[in-house]
C-alpha cells in the first residue's frame, strides 16, 4: 500500500471519529437541554392547571363527590384546563379524564415515595414541593406526564397533566438526520480533494525513488528537481548532494582503478622491457662464443638495464614508503636547506655541464629534510636530463608562503603533456628517458612529497624553451596547527 | 500498475465502509441515548422563582387577609416590570404573598366596590380561576436569582352570565392594579367613567391624586362594530405613575366575543402605568 493510501485512510478515520464524536456531544447536549426545557414547560402546565383545579374546588367543593353528577357540570366547571388532565381521588375509585389523555393512568409508573401521612389540620403537611414526572413514548408521539396531590379545603385529589413534546423530539431527530447529511456531503467533497492532495504531496517521493533506481542501475548523473523549502524539498536536495558525492567518488575510484591498472601495466612493461634485453644478451653470451668487443657491448647493455631496474625499484620503494609512513615536519630555514642541497646538486650540474644559479631569500618552512632533498634532486635531475645549459633555483617569502622556483632552458614539456606528467611511469620521450635510466617516476615522487608537505606545484612550459616549476610552501611563521599530516591521505589544511 | 489500482480501489472501499460504519454506529448510540432520555421518570423540585417577603408594613384593610404595604418605589418597580413582561412563570405562593382564596376574595370585592354591575357573586357566577405568576424578562428564564415577591400578580378570572373580568392582583399588596372587564347587556353611562377611574385609583392603595378632573378623549370608531371610545388618565401624587382608563362601548354589534349576536358590550380597561 502506498504512502498516500495510508495518509488518506488515516485522514478518513481521524475525520470520521472526530466529526461524529463532536456531533454526538453537540446533539446530546442539545437533546438534554431540549428535554429539560420541555420538562419546565410541563411543570408550568401542571402548576397552571393545578390552580384551575383548586379554583374549581374552591367554588364547588363537592363537584367530585356529588352522588349524582352530570358530565355537563364537570365539563362546564373544568373546561378551562389547558392540557389533557386526569383527576382521581386518593382511593383511586374513579378517574376523570379531560381532553383525551394519550395513555391511561394505570399504564404510567410514577416514582412512588413513601406514602405521606396527610393531616388536614395542618394544611401544609402535604406540600413537599416535589412533582412526580414520567416521559412516555407511544405510537411515535412523546409526552411528559406530571402528577401531584392537590388539596383544597380538606379535599384532596391526584392531578395528572399531559404535555406533548413530540415536536421537540422530532426536531432533535431532524437535527441528527441533518447532521449526518452534512457529514456525507463533507465526505463526498473532501474524499477526492484529500485523495488527490495526498497523491500530489507524495509525488516527489516517487521521483526520489525513481532517481534512486536509476542510480542503482549505474546512472549517477540523475538529479531531482528540488522546489520549495519543505521536508520533501530537503530530501530531494539531500539526495542530489548524495548523488553528486557518489558520482565524484565513483569517478575517483574509477580513476584510481584506472591508475592502478595503468601502474601495473606500466610497471610490468618497464620490468619486461629491460629484462627481455638482459635475457636476450645473456642468452647470446651463453650460446655463442663472441669476440671480446661484442661481449663487452653485451655486458654494458646488461649493466645499463640492470641499473635502470635498480633505479626503478628504488623509486618504487620511495613511492610506497610515502604512502604508508608518517612524517613529522620540522621548522627549517630555507637558506640553510639549500646550502645543504647545493652540495648535492652542484656535482650533478658539473657532470652535465650545466651552470647552477641558486638564490635563496629569508624564510622558513615546515619540512622533512630528506624528502625535501629527494624532491629537489629529482627536479634538478629532470632539468639536467632535458638538455639544459642553465639551472636556476630561487626561493623567496611572499606573504604567508615561501615560493621555490626551479627553471631550466632545456627541451621543455609540450603543453598537452603537462596534465599527465605527474602520473607514475608516464614519459614524454620514452626512448630518451630509458637511455638516461629513467622510468617515468620522478615527478610522481615529487608530487607525493609535496602532498606530504601540504604544498602545491605548478609546471609551466612551452615545449621548446625550457620548463619552470613553481612550488609554494606554507611559511613556518604560521601556527604549527596549520600543518596537519594525515597518514596515507591529504592534509586537512594546505596552501 | 494493476497492483497500484487494486490498492487504490481497496483504499477507497475501506474509506467508504468506515465512513458509513461510523455514521451508523453514531446513529445507534444516539438512538440508544434518545431511548434513555425518553424513558426518564422521577421527582422534580418545584421551581420557586420568588423569595420570601422581608418587608414589615402590614395592611389589614381587607379583613383578616394579611397584605403588606409597599413603598412607592416598590410599587413602581412592580408595575413597570409587569407592564413590560415577555412571559409569565406560574408558581406557588411564597411567604408574604396572599393565597389563591384571598386573591379571589380580593377580586370579588373589587367588582363589588367598583359597582360595575348588580352581579351576585354566589348566584350568577359561572367560573372562577386564579393563577399566580411572576413576570419574566429575557434572560431570566433560567431563574438565576430569586425575584422580589411583589413582582408576582394573581390573575383572577371571574365569569358570569353578564360579566367577564380579568383582574391582576399584586400578590404582596393584595390590590388590583390592572383590570379588563367585559360587561354584556348591562347599562353603564359614560359619565361614570371618571368616577370609575377615581375609584380604581383609590382601590389600588396609591396615596393621593392630582387634579380635580380627568382629561377624557372621546372618539367614535366607525368600524364594523361602531364602537365609542373614551380614554383618560389620572396622575398619582408622589409617583411617576398614572392610572389609565379605556371605555369602549359597542352601540350595536353583530357579534360579541362569545359569538352571541346582537348584544351590547362594554369593555373597561383600568391599569397603572408611567407618565
Amino acid at each position: 500500500m502506498k504512502l498516500f493510501h495510508k495518509i488518506f485512510l488515516c485522514f478518513v478515520v481521524i475525520f470520521g471519529i472526530a466529526f461524529q464524536a463532536a456531533g454526538y456531544l453537540l446533539i446530546n447536549f442539545a437533546y438534554e437541554n431540549a428535554i429539560e426545557q420541555e420538562k419546565k414547560i410541563a411543570f408550568q402546565d401542571f402548576q397552571y392547571n393545578r390552580y384551575i383545579l383548586q379554583s374549581v374546588l374552591y367554588t364547588e367543593p363537592d363537584i367530585f363527590s356529588r352522588s349524582v353528577y352530570r358530565e355537563a357540570d364537570l365539563l362546564r366547571s373544568l373546561g378551562n384546563f389547558t392540557v389533557p388532565v386526569a383527576i382521581n381521588e386518593e382511593d383511586g375509585r374513579k378517574t376523570y379524564y379531560f381532553s383525551d389523555m394519550a395513555v391511561p393512568l394505570d399504564q404510567l409508573d410514577f416514582c412512588k415515595e413513601e406514602p405521606k401521612a396527610y393531616s388536614f389540620a395542618d394544611e401544609n403537611a402535604w406540600e413537599d414541593g416535589k412533582l412526580s414526572f414520567q416521559i412516555y413514548e407511544k405510537e411515535g408521539k412523546s409526552y411528559i406526564f406530571v402528577q401531584d396531590y392537590v388539596v383544597q379545603d380538606e379535599k384532596g385529589l391526584y392531578l395528572t397533566t399531559q404535555t406533548e413534546i413530540t415536536a421537540a423530539v422530532h426536531s432533535q431527530r431532524n437535527m441528527i438526520a441533518y447532521f449526518q447529511r452534512i457529514y456525507m456531503v463533507i465526505l463526498c467533497i473532501s474524499f477526492p480533494i484529500i485523495f488527490f492532495l495526498t497523491k500530489a504531496l507524495t509525488e516527489p517521493l516517487k521521483r526520489v525513488s525513481e532517481a534512486a533506481g536509476w542510480m542503482a542501475k549505474g546512472n549517477y548523473s540523475q538529479r531531482i528537481r528540488a522546489e520549495g523549502k519543505d521536508e520533501i524539498s530537503e530530501l530531494a536536495s539531500d539526495f542530489n548532494q548524495m548523488a553528486r558525492q557518489v558520482e565524484e567518488k565513483i569517478a575517483e575510484l574509477s580513476d584510481a582503478a584506472r591508475q592502478k591498472e595503468d601502474f601495473t601495466a606500466n610497471f610490468a612493461h618497464e620490468m619486461k622491457t629491460p629484462l627481455t634485453s638482459v635475457i636476450g644478451y645473456a642468452d647470446m653470451l651463453y650460446q655463442r662464443d663472441l669476440p671480446r668487443e661484442e661481449v663487452k657491448h653485451a655486458a654494458e647493455y646488461i649493466m645499463n638495464e640492470g641499473m635502470r631496474l635498480e633505479a626503478l625499484a628504488l623509486k618504487l620503494m620511495d613511492l610506497f614508503v610515502l604512502d604508508k609512513q608518517e612524517f613529522f615536519l620540522e621548522q627549517m630555514p630555507v637558506r640553510e636547506i639549500f646550502e645543504n642541497l647545493q652540495q648535492g646538486i652542484a656535482p650533478m650540474c658539473e657532470k652535465f655541464g650545466v651552470a647552477l644559479h641558486m638564490e635563496m631569500g629569508e624564510g622558513s618552512i615546515w619540512a622533512d629534510f630528506d624528502l625535501f632533498k629527494t624532491m629537489m634532486l629529482n627536479l634538478a635531475d629532470n632539468a639536467l636530463k632535458a638538455g639544459s645549459r642553465d639551472l636556476w633555483i630561487r626561493g623567496e617569502q611572499r606573504g604567508g608562503q615561501v615560493w621555490i622556483e626551479v627553471r631550466d632552458n632545456g627541451k621543455g614539456i609540450p603543453k598537452k603533456e603537462l596534465g599527465r606528467i605527474t602520473e607514475a611511469f608516464y614519459m614524454v620521450d620514452k626512448s630518451r628517458s630509458r637511455q638516461q635510466h629513467g622510468a617515468g617516476l620522478g615527478l610522481a615522487l615529487v608530487s607525493k612529497i609535496l602532498e606530504a608537505h601540504g604544498a602545491k606545484m605548478e609546471i609551466e612550459s612551452d615545449g621548446e624553451t625550457g620548463t619552470r616549476v613553481c612550488i609554494r610552501f606554507c611559511s613556518a611563521e604560521e601556527p604549527a596547527s596549520y600543518f596537519v599530516r594525515q597518514k596515507g591521505g591529504k592534509d586537512e589544511e594546505g596552501i | 500498475m494493476k497492483r497500484a489500482y487494486k490498492y487504490t480501489i481497496l483504499t477507497v472501499l475501506l474509506a467508504v465502509m468506515f465512513s458509513l460504519g461510523i455514521m451508523e454506529g453514531m446513529n445507534f448510540i444516539l438512538r440508544a441515548r434518545e431511548r434513555f432520555l425518553l424513558a426518564e421518570k422521577g421527582n422534580a423540585q418545584e421551581e420557586m422563582p420568588i423569595q420570601e417577603w422581608e418587608g414589615r408594613e402590614v395592611n389589614l384593610d381587607f379583613g383578616d387577609t394579611k397584605t403588606h404595604d409597599l413603598t412607592m418605589e416598590q410599587a413602581e418597580d412592580a408595575v413597570k416590570r409587569w407592564n413590560g413582561k415577555i412571559a409569565m412563570k406560574v408558581h406557588k405562593p411564597a411567604e408574604g404573598q396572599i393565597s389563591m382564596e384571598e386573591a379571589i376574595q380580593v377580586g370579588e370585592g373589587w367588582i363589588a366596590e367598583m359597582g360595575l354591575e348588580d352581579w351576585g357573586l354566589a348566584e350568577e357566577r359561572r367560573s372562577v380561576c386564579a393563577t399566580l405568576g411572576v413576570s419574566v424578562r429575557a434572560g431570566e428564564e433560567e431563574g438565576e436569582v430569586p425575584l422580589e415577591p411583589y413582582y408576582s400578580f394573581w390573575t383572577v378570572e371571574l365569569n358570569s352570565k353578564s360579566l367577564r373580568a380579568l383582574l391582576y392582583v399584586n400578590a404582596v399588596a393584595g390590590r388590583v392594579w390592572n383590570a379588563n372587564v367585559y360587561l354584556y347587556e348591562v347599562p353603564m353611562e359614560e359619565s361614570r367613567a371618571v368616577e370609575k377611574l377615581r375609584k380604581f385609583v383609590e382601590l389600588t392603595g396609591m396615596k393621593g391624586v392630582e387634579g380635580d378632573g380627568v382629561a377624557l378623549e372621546r372618539d367614535m370608531m366607525e368600524y364594523e362594530r361602531r364602537m365609542v371610545y373614551l380614554g383618560g388618565s389620572l396622575d398619582i401624587a408622589g409617583s411617576r405613575m398614572c392610572a389609565g382608563l379605556t371605555w369602549i362601548s359597542n352601540m350595536a354589534t353583530p357579534y360579541t366575543e362569545h359569538g352571541e349576536k346582537g348584544l351590547k358590550e362594554l369593555r373597561i380597561g383600568l391599569w397603572l402605568d408611567f407618565l
